[in-house]
């Protein structure tokens, strides 16, 4: 499609376990861990789409793919027209300079030694975007942005003078002074007070709103995921399962993994469907289940869950991937154990 | 950003005195500005000239006042002849630490941030370097040199280049697993950008530790260098060298010959070993938090 | 009202580091009811863990209970000595911790664990006895007996945190204090293991003290629910009348700050930072933060205002709660 920013066909990522020494002797062969194993999906302008999924489902390999930073070993990654995993030397750089990243822990992915507003100025210096007292002058501007003011006293501290929150807004100011066209954030909120965790979404938003930025937002809590998300990617162990408007998909789920991720969210509403019951924990992602990869733990496996995978299949704006899906509002009639 | 540079490195020494291993940093670096000052000033404290017997001055005179350390068997004064080779001592030690630096730190953090075959090549060198006895390498270099300060600083650059080496690239590869370099690298910041912006300035600790401690054994390897005669010829004044022509007079009873230029080593050695200590504590504890 | 099993007077607890005093729980009253399951919901750096575990006598240094008392069934316990305490914890009162592989030994059985614990115990006499009961325990938590050959690193997350629930409750206590026992587990996990504690305390009349930064969470779970903020509890009452209609502005603006799957409202942040518990604001702690704060605010600590089942503590709370 010509509007989109990204499209991403068929990605996969695996990588190799480290094998003892007693298992090399024997010539065992490497495990492989199939992080992200034949992922499609397309992203708008101005789209912002929530990776959700537990731990081990691949979404944090799936943006550290998009970003760069990990090699997939099929598939293609194309954003506006060029692909990200073949592009070299100088189209990749300019490429690369059109997507930013937000990472989770703020404490960690900030330079301890230099004073942050160095930092914000940073990219601009490495993208030769600006001299130094422009590019100084624009972090000042950014840092006013995101609200750290007054921004000549904020430019100089050190992170460690910062609280988490202050520290997050100072890495979506990194992320935003090179205008790019698409930010990956991942679980932006999840190490930050909880009462503050609204503003840094909102810092999102914004950046969505009037500097028309694309943002795939990586969580494992879809509550947080449906304040700012247009669209949902649920992920279970490598694979996207069900993939849609996320109102859609939270509310009128078709695939079981979904439902259960949404009914085991906490809530303080009371309009609220019944628990999907589930057996079990997430798989090994370097042995996962033959056919569909959800099957152990789901109450609606049918026998041939066990062998075929399941095709996708689309319904209303949604696709998913199941032989037994949930009906239309079939979430809030419940499931007997 | 405000301040000379002085006044900021003074700034820093307080900030290394206080906190968790001050003291020893602090005795340490004392030690150290002591044997500098005298090494600087060595004209104006030393007495009389190092290698010229001072009128009225008797052979092995034992300590006295004229005297303070004695004189040796041609009458030179001793005191003058420590405060001069504080100066040789000095010089080679530093010049051959800042030589390893400037060898081991770079190919420490390239070997470290790139890895790769040229890692695996650059280890390998170095380890075997390491695993070679220190005193033995730096006499052999030192022969094959030829006697003089500079040759001296050469063989001691070649016995602490694997140490600095090492180190880097230790913490080379902990603080690449940092999520602010991940952060770097996602933002298309370039290897050298990254490694000369953000992972020299965080290794920065470790090389000051590494250089107080190699230091410290460098200056007990050049004693062993110069007492063999590899870096300085008599009559120039040389702690080592002193060692060595004043072992012959120990069992007439003259041990001022001796003891004097051994403490000076010794206790040089301990100023930079304290450094190194101290620095090491300093950067390793760092206080937690509760809540 | 079910008969008290914690009481907790003027409780408090402070820390004493290099930097400076915290004051973690600074004056906290509470009485906690037989089988009730009462949650402590707080931000980080509010006390709230140090709260949980001060009820059973369980302080680490640098911090000391520096006034107040702690009532457990009558006992005080900042009374008893070390030895007597230990008798106390894990026979009366479990505990069990967000990082279950912290404290399970990871080069023994799972099984070998409880049964070790029930033998120091004294619940059973034989180390067969102690096995079987070991067995029972984790088979009420669900995990089967077979299980309890295997190694800590041989079970999943959400199995090892079911097992250290079985450890502790392998004693029978009366009481179990969870902090954030499911803060590490997938949600799809944690709902698990909250029904099966939700269990336990409907069946067994535990009580159950949980320590979250979720308040959603503690809504859905608790009988009552304690609000924490910077070493003081703000509010404390029903977990349905907390959520549906608070008393304190803080505990209304934390559950506008979170955002909700199901009603689809606007999510805001609370303004400013939560405070650095070394310096505590004076008067409300909560005035910097807050928009009803008036002159009296800073300077006088608000007095309990009490409503039906519970208090907030705030000049306004008779005011500011209903209107949600």
């Amino acid at each position: 499609m010509a509007g989109d920013l990204l499209v991403v066909e068929d990605l996969r990522v695996y990588f190799p376990l480290y094998r003892s020494l007693l298992e090399r002797l024997l010539g065992r062969p490497y495990k492989i861990v199939r992080a992200v194993d034949g992922v499609s999906f397309t992203l708008g302008r101005r789209e912002v789409l929530a990776v959700v999924g537990e731990s081990g489902s691949g979404k944090t390999t799936l943006g550290k793919a998009i970003l760069g930073l990990v090699k997939p070993v099929s598939g293609r990654i194309l954003f506006d027209g060029v692909d990200l995993a073949r592009a070299k030397g100088g189209e990749a750089r300019r490429v690369r300079r059109r997507i930013s990243a937000v990472f989770q822990d703020p404490y960690k992915s900030l330079d301890p030694l230099m004073p942050v507003g160095e930092q914000v100025a940073e990219p601009l210096l490495i993208h030769r975007m600006a001299g130094r007292s422009e590019a100084r002058r624009m972090a000042m501007e950014m840092l006013e942005k995101v609200g750290l003011t007054p921004a000549s006293e904020f430019y100089w501290r050190r992170p460690h003078q910062l609280s988490g929150g202050q520290r997050q807004r100072v890495a979506i100011a990194r992320a935003l002074i090179t205008q790019p066209d698409l930010i990956v954030a991942d679980e932006p909120v999840s190490m930050i007070d909880v009462s503050l965790r609204a503003s840094i979404l909102e810092l999102l938003e914004s950046a969505r709103r009037e500097l028309g930025v694309s943002v795939i937002l990586i969580t494992h809590d879809i509550a947080t995921a449906r304040v700012i998300a247009d669209t949902v990617a649920v992920m279970y162990l490598g694979r996207i399962v069900e993939y849609g408007p996320i109102d859609a998909v939270v509310e009128d789920p078709r695939h079981p993994y979904t439902a259960a991720l949404v009914t085991s969210t906490p809530s303080i509403s009371r309009r609220r469907p019944p628990r999907f019951p589930v057996k079990g924990e997430i798989g090994d992602p370097a042995n996962p289940p033959p056919g569909c990869r959800f099957h152990p733990r789901c109450p609606l496996a049918l026998e041939e869950c066990r062998r075929v995978e399941p095709p996708s299949a689309s319904d209303s704006g949604r696709t998913y991937w199941c032989l037994n899906p949930l009906g239309p509002g079939g979430l809030w009639r419940g499931v007997e154990a | 950003m405000e301040g000379g540079l002085f006044s900021r490195l003074m700034g820093v020494v307080a900030g290394l005195v206080r906190g968790p291993g001050g003291l020893m940093t602090a005795t340490g670096l004392a030690i150290i500005t002591m044997f500098a000052l005298v090494a600087i000033a060595a004209p104006w404290i030393a007495p009389y000239p190092p290698d010229v017997r001072p009128p009225g001055a008797g052979l092995l005179e034992p300590p006295s006042l004229r005297h303070p350390f004695g004189t040796n068997d041609l009458g030179y004064d001793v005191f003058s002849r420590i405060v001069w080779g504080a100066r040789v001592v000095l010089k080679v030690v530093l010049l051959s630490s800042l030589m390893s630096m400037a060898v081991g730190v770079p190919l420490g953090l390239i070997s470290g941030y790139y890895g790769g075959p040229l890692d695996r090549l650059l280890s390998m060198v170095m380890d075997s370097l390491y695993a070679f006895p220190g005193i033995i390498m730096a006499i052999a270099v030192a022969s094959v040199l030829g006697p003089s300060t500079f040759n001296a600083a050469v063989a001691l650059m070649v016995v602490y280049v694997p140490t600095y080496y090492r180190m880097t690239r230790a913490r080379v590869l902990e603080l690449k697993n940092e999520p602010f370099i991940e952060a770097l690298q996602a933002m298309g910041a370039p290897g050298w950008v990254i490694l000369v912006r953000h992972i020299l300035p965080n290794a920065a600790p470790t090389i000051l530790v590494v250089f107080g401690l190699a230091s410290a054994d460098a200056i007990l390897t050049e004693a062993g260098l110069s007492f063999f005669g590899l870096v300085a010829v008599y009559p120039q004044p040389d702690w080592g060298l002193d060692l060595y022509y004043g072992k012959n007079y120990l069992l007439d009873g003259a041990w001022w010959l001796v003891f004097f230029p051994g403490a000076s080593i010794l206790l040089l050695a301990l100023g930079f070993a304290l450094l190194g200590e101290g620095l090491s504590e300093r950067f390793r504890v760092r206080g937690g938090s509760y809540g | 009202m079910a008969e008290t099993i914690i009481s907790v007077r003027g409780l408090k607890v402070y820390y004493y580091t290099l930097s400076g005093v915290v004051r973690a729980v600074d004056g906290v009253d509470l009485d906690i009811a037989r089988g009730e399951w009462v949650t402590i919901v707080g931000e980080s750096g509010s006390g709230k863990s140090t709260l949980a575990l001060s009820m059973m006598g369980l302080v680490l240094p640098p911090g000391r209970i520096v006034g107040g008392s702690v009532l457990f069934d009558g006992v005080d316990l900042t009374k008893l000595s070390g030895e007597e305490l230990r008798r106390l914890r894990g026979k009366r009162i479990g505990v069990i911790f967000q990082d279950p592989s912290a404290y399970l030994d990871p080069l023994r059985t799972v099984g070998s664990q409880i049964a070790e614990a029930v033998l120091e115990h004294g619940v059973a006499s034989s180390e067969s006895d102690a096995w079987r009961i070991a067995e029972e325990a984790l088979e009420i938590v669900g995990v089967p007996a077979s299980r309890a050959r295997a190694y800590p690193h041989q079970l999943s997350g959400g199995q090892r945190q079911r097992v250290a629930i079985a450890a502790a409750i392998a004693l029978n206590p009366d009481v179990l204090i969870a902090d954030e026992p499911t803060t590490a587990l997938d949600v799809v996990v944690q709902a698990r293991i909250i029904e099966l504690l939700k269990g336990l305390q409907r069946r067994r009349g535990l009580t159950i003290v949980m320590v979250t930064h979720d308040i959603a969470l503690a809504g859905e779970v608790s009988d009552r629910i304690a609000v924490m903020y910077s070493g003081r509890v703000v509010e404390w009452g029903s977990a349905e009348r907390v959520i549906g209609s608070p008393l304190h502005p803080y505990t209304r603006l934390l559950i506008d700050s979170v955002p909700d799957l199901w009603s689809r409202r606007k999510v805001r942040s609370i303004p400013g930072e939560p405070p650095d518990p070394r310096r505590p604001p004076s008067g409300c702690r909560f005035h910097p933060r807050c928009p009803l704060a008036v002159e009296e605010c800073r300077s006088r600590q608000p007095p309990r205002v009490s409503a039906a089942d519970g208090w907030a503590e705030c000049f306004f709370a008779g005011e500011a709660g209903g209107g949600r």
